[in-house]
C-alpha cells in the first residue's frame, strides 16, 4: 500500500512539472508575437564601429521620413555567408534587408528563389548598368547598389614621404625603386603592409597586381573564365608578385586595422587598401596627411559594391521595399558619402558631397575602367580557396605556383 | 517482473528515447542518406565519397611522402593530431598527477592547469594566436631571452609550423583533463599495494611500472577514448586561428565538413565527410568501450 502511495505521488509530481513547462513555453511564445504597432525592420551588414555608426545615420533618416524603426545587426563575413543562406533555405527571413558585397552569392540565392526582385524599387537610370548586370537574371534585378568602395591604390602618409624625399611613382620601374628605397629607411620593417583577416586584404592587393600588370581585361577574363588561372599571362603576374615577396617588400600578414596604425607610425611605407580606410583611425583624424597613388600605369581599378537585398520570405514586405527604395536613392547615399570613405552608386549624388580625400578617389576612378572584385564576383568555393592560397603564398612565395594556380582554376570551375 | 514493473521504467525512459531518436539517431541516419545524393537530390552512390578523396584538401599523402610541409589533407592532419597530441597529453597529465599528489599547494596548481579545460575552445584559440604572435607572443619572447631571436615568427602564419603549433598548444589545453582523471585514478589505488611493494624492496620505478600503471588502466582507457574523440572532432580552435589555412595546412575534417555544408552549400559532400567522421569516432569509441567493459 505504501509503495503505491509513493508511486502515485511521483506520477502527480511529474504531471505538475510537465504542466508548468507547457504553460511557461506557451507564455513565452505568446509574448514573442509582434503586435501590429511594433513593426521594426532588421538589417544585416558587415559593418561595425565607425562604418556602422555612419550607416545608422542613414537609417535614422529613413525612420524620420517613414516612421519605420530599423534595427541594424553587424555580422562578420563568415557569419553572413553561413547564417543567411541556411536560414533562408529553412524558410526563415531573419532579416528584412541584407547588405552584402558579393554579387555571385546574391545571384546564387536569387536562383534558389530566396530573394525578391527589387527592380521596381529603384530608378535604374541613375545606377550604373555594370553594377546592375551582375545581380540580374532575366528581367529581374535582385539587389540595389547602395555604396561603392573604390580600391584606388597604395595609401601612404604624405609627411613620411616628404621627410624621406620620396615621391609617388608613375611607372612600374619607379614603383620598384620606391619599394627598395622604403626598405632602406631606418625603422621601416617592410615597404608594403599586408593585412590579414579572412583573406580579403591580400586578395585586394593581388587583384591590384593582376589589373596593373595584366590589364583590367585580364581580371574580367579570369572572372568569366575566358582566361584560365593557369595561363602564362596570369602566371607572369604571380611570378612578379613572388619576386617582390621574396625580396621582403611585403610584411607578414597581420590584422588589417592594426596595419593602418603601423603604416601611420612609419613601420611600413605604403598599404594597398580601399577608400573606406579614410573613415578609420588614424586616417580619419589625419586626412590632410594621407594620400594614395594608383598602381602605376594601371588601366583599371576594382570597385566593390555593397548591395541591399530583400529575402523573399520577409514578413515586412512593404516596409522592406520602402527601405530598399531609400537605400538605392540619392538621399541615403549622400548621407553615406558625406561621412566619408565611400562613393555613391546613384549618379544624382553631387561631387560637392565628397570630402577632398574621397573626391580624389572619385576622380581617379573616373579615369580608369572599373572592374568587379575577383573573388566576390566568382564566389565560393573559389573565394575561400583564393584567400587561403594567398595566405600561404604570402609567407611562402617559393611554393609551387603551378600547383597553386591549378587549385584556383579547379575552384573556379567548381564555383 | 510483472507488467506494471516493466511499463513504469519504459514510461520514464520514453522522453529520453524520444529525444535521442529526434536529435541523434534521425540526424545520423539522414546524414548518411544525404551522403548518397547529388546536387539535385538524385542518388549518386559513392560519388560524393570519391569526390572527397579526390580533393587535395582532404587527402594529399604525396606531400607527406615527399617530406614537404603541409598541407597533407584533413584526414592526415587529424591523424597527425592523434599521433602527437594523444601521447603528449597522456604523458603530461600522468606526470602532473603524480608530481602534484600529496604536495602542499597541489590543488591550486591543479586548478591552474585545469583552467585550459574550463575556457571555451574559441577563447583558447584566440589565446594561442597571441601566444604565437611575432610581436606580442610569449613564445617568441622566451626565444629572444634565450638568444634564439632568429627563430621568432608568427608561428600560425606559416604552413610549415601552424599544424604543430596548434597541436602543441592544445596539449596545454587538454592536459588538465588527463591530469584530473589520473589524479582520481591514483586516489583509487589501494595504499596497501604500495606498502607491500616497499616492504618487498621494490624500487620506485618498479613500483610505478608494476603497480601504478596497471592499476591506472581504466583511467587510461577513459583518457584515450575522450582524447581521441576530441581530436577527431576538433574544429573551433582551428577555425579561430586560420580557418584551416594557410593553404589548407591546418584543415581538419570537421572544419572541411562545415565549409562544404554552409559556405559551399554542397550538402552531399559535407554529409560524406560527416559520415566518415561518424564511422571513425564510433569505431574508436565502440572499441574503447569494449575494452572498458572487458576490464
Amino acid at each position: 500500500m505504501k509503495k503505491s502511495k509513493a508511486l502515485s505521488r511521483t506520477v502527480w509530481l511529474a504531471i505538475i512539472a510537465i504542466v508548468i513547462i507547457l504553460v511557461a513555453a506557451l507564455s513565452a511564445w505568446y509574448l514573442m508575437q509582434p503586435t501590429d504597432e511594433e513593426t521594426e525592420l532588421t538589417v544585416f551588414s558587415l559593418w561595425s564601429d565607425q562604418e556602422e555608426a555612419n550607416f545608422k545615420e542613414a537609417l535614422a533618416r529613413f525612420t524620420e521620413n517613414t516612421g519605420i524603426e530599423v534595427n541594424h545587426v553587424a555580422y562578420s563575413t563568415t557569419e553572413l555567408l553561413v547564417t543567411v543562406p541556411t536560414q533562408l533555405e529553412a524558410g526563415e527571413a531573419i532579416a528584412d534587408v541584407i547588405i552584402a558585397p558579393w554579387p555571385s552569392w546574391i545571384l546564387d540565392l536569387a536562383e534558389d528563389g530566396l530573394l525578391a526582385d527589387v527592380s521596381d524599387y529603384m530608378d535604374t537610370t541613375k545606377l550604373p548598368e555594370t553594377y546592375l548586370d551582375v545581380v540580374s537574371s532575366g528581367d529581374a534585378i535582385y539587389a540595389a547598389p547602395f555604396k561603392v568602395s573604390g580600391k584606388p591604390g597604395f595609401w601612404y602618409r604624405e609627411s613620411f614621404f616628404a621627410d624621406n624625399g620620396l615621391t609617388a611613382p608613375t611607372t612600374y620601374e619607379e614603383f620598384k625603386t620606391l619599394l627598395a628605397d622604403l626598405s632602406e629607411i631606418e625603422g621601416v620593417e617592410a615597404a608594403i603592409a599586408s593585412g590579414n583577416g579572412t583573406g580579403w586584404p591580400l586578395s585586394d592587393t593581388t587583384e591590384a597586381f593582376i589589373i596593373g600588370l595584366g590589364g583590367y581585361q585580364l581580371q574580367e577574363n579570369l572572372i568569366s573564365g575566358a582566361t584560365a588561372f593557369t595561363s602564362s599571362e596570369t602566371k607572369a603576374v604571380f611570378e612578379e608578385l613572388a619576386d617582390l615577396l621574396q625580396a621582403d617588400y611585403f610584411s607578414v600578414p597581420d590584422d588589417w586595422q592594426t596595419q593602418l596604425q603601423r603604416l601611420y607610425d612609419g613601420t611600413y611605407g605604403i598599404y594597398f587598401q580601399g577608400g573606406f580606410v579614410t573613415t578609420i583611425s588614424p586616417f580619419s583624424e589625419n586626412l590632410d596627411d594621407i594620400g594614395f597613388f594608383p598602381f602605376p600605369e594601371t588601366d583599371g581599378a576594382t570597385g566593390s559594391v555593397d548591395y541591399a537585398v530583400m529575402p523573399a520570405a520577409t514578413k515586412n514586405m512593404e516596409e522592406a521595399q520602402q527601405l530598399i527604395e531609400f537605400l538605392a536613392g540619392a538621399e541615403a547615399q549622400e548621407i553615406m558619402v558625406q561621412q566619408g570613405g565611400f562613393l555613391a552608386a546613384n549618379s544624382d549624388v553631387p561631387e560637392s558631397a565628397y570630402n577632398p580625400a574621397d573626391l580624389q578617389v572619385v576622380q581617379f576612378m573616373q579615369t580608369v575602367t572599373i572592374v568587379p572584385d575577383l573573388d566576390d564576383a566568382i564566389g565560393n568555393p573559389f573565394q575561400q580557396a583564393f584567400w587561403d592560397q594567398l595566405k600561404a603564398f604570402w609567407v611562402n612565395p617559393t611554393l609551387n605556383l603551378d600547383t597553386m594556380l591549378q587549385t584556383l582554376q579547379d575552384e573556379w570551375a567548381a564555383s | 517482473m510483472n507488467l506494471r514493473q516493466t511499463k513504469i521504467p519504459l514510461f520514464f525512459l520514453a522522453p529520453t528515447i524520444l529525444l535521442l531518436t529526434l536529435f541523434v539517431i534521425f540526424p545520423v541516419v539522414n546524414t548518411v542518406y544525404i551522403s548518397f545524393l547529388g546536387e539535385d537530390d538524385e542518388f549518386v552512390g559513392l560519388e560524393n565519397y570519391e569526390d572527397v578523396f579526390g580533393r587535395r584538401n582532404f587527402w594529399n599523402p604525396q606531400n607527406l611522402v615527399e617530406g614537404n610541409p603541409p598541407p597533407y589533407g584533413a584526414l592526415i592532419h587529424n591523424g597527425i593530431w592523434i599521433v602527437l597530441h594523444l601521447p603528449l597529453s597522456l604523458f603530461f597529465g600522468l606526470l602532473l598527477a603524480i608530481l602534484l599528489r600529496d604536495v602542499k599547494g597541489g590543488a591550486v596548481i591543479k586548478s591552474a592547469v585545469f583552467l585550459g579545460m574550463v575556457i571555451p575552445m574559441t577563447v583558447g584559440g584566440i589565446l594561442l594566436r597571441f601566444v604565437y604572435d611575432d610581436r606580442a607572443g610569449i613564445l617568441n619572447g622566451l626565444l629572444r631571452i634565450v638568444g634564439l631571436g632568429d627563430l621568432t615568427r608568427t608561428w600560425t602564419a606559416y604552413p610549415q609550423t601552424i599544424l604543430l603549433a596548434l597541436i602543441l598548444g592544445t596539449v596545454w589545453i587538454w592536459t588538465g583533463f588527463s591530469m584530473i582523471v589520473y589524479s582520481a585514478g591514483l586516489e583509487g589505488i589501494p595504499k596497501e599495494l604500495f606498502e607491500a611493494a616497499k616492504i618487498d624492496g621494490a624500487s620506485r620505478w618498479r613500483t610505478f611500472r608494476r603497480i601504478t600503471v596497471p592499476m591506472l588502466k581504466p583511467a587510461t582507457i577513459i583518457v584515450v577514448t575522450m582524447t581521441l574523440l576530441w581530436e577527431l572532432k576538433i574544429f573551433d580552435i582551428v577555425w579561430v586561428i586560420q580557418q584551416g589555412g594557410p593553404g589548407g595546412a591546418s584543415m581538419v575534417m570537421a572544419l572541411m565538413m562545415f565549409l562544404e555544408a554552409f559556405l559551399n552549400r554542397s550538402f552531399g559532400t559535407a554529409a560524406a565527410i560527416a559520415t566518415m567522421l561518424t564511422v571513425l569516432t564510433f569505431g574508436f569509441a565502440a572499441y574503447m568501450v569494449y575494452r572498458m567493459v572487458k576490464e
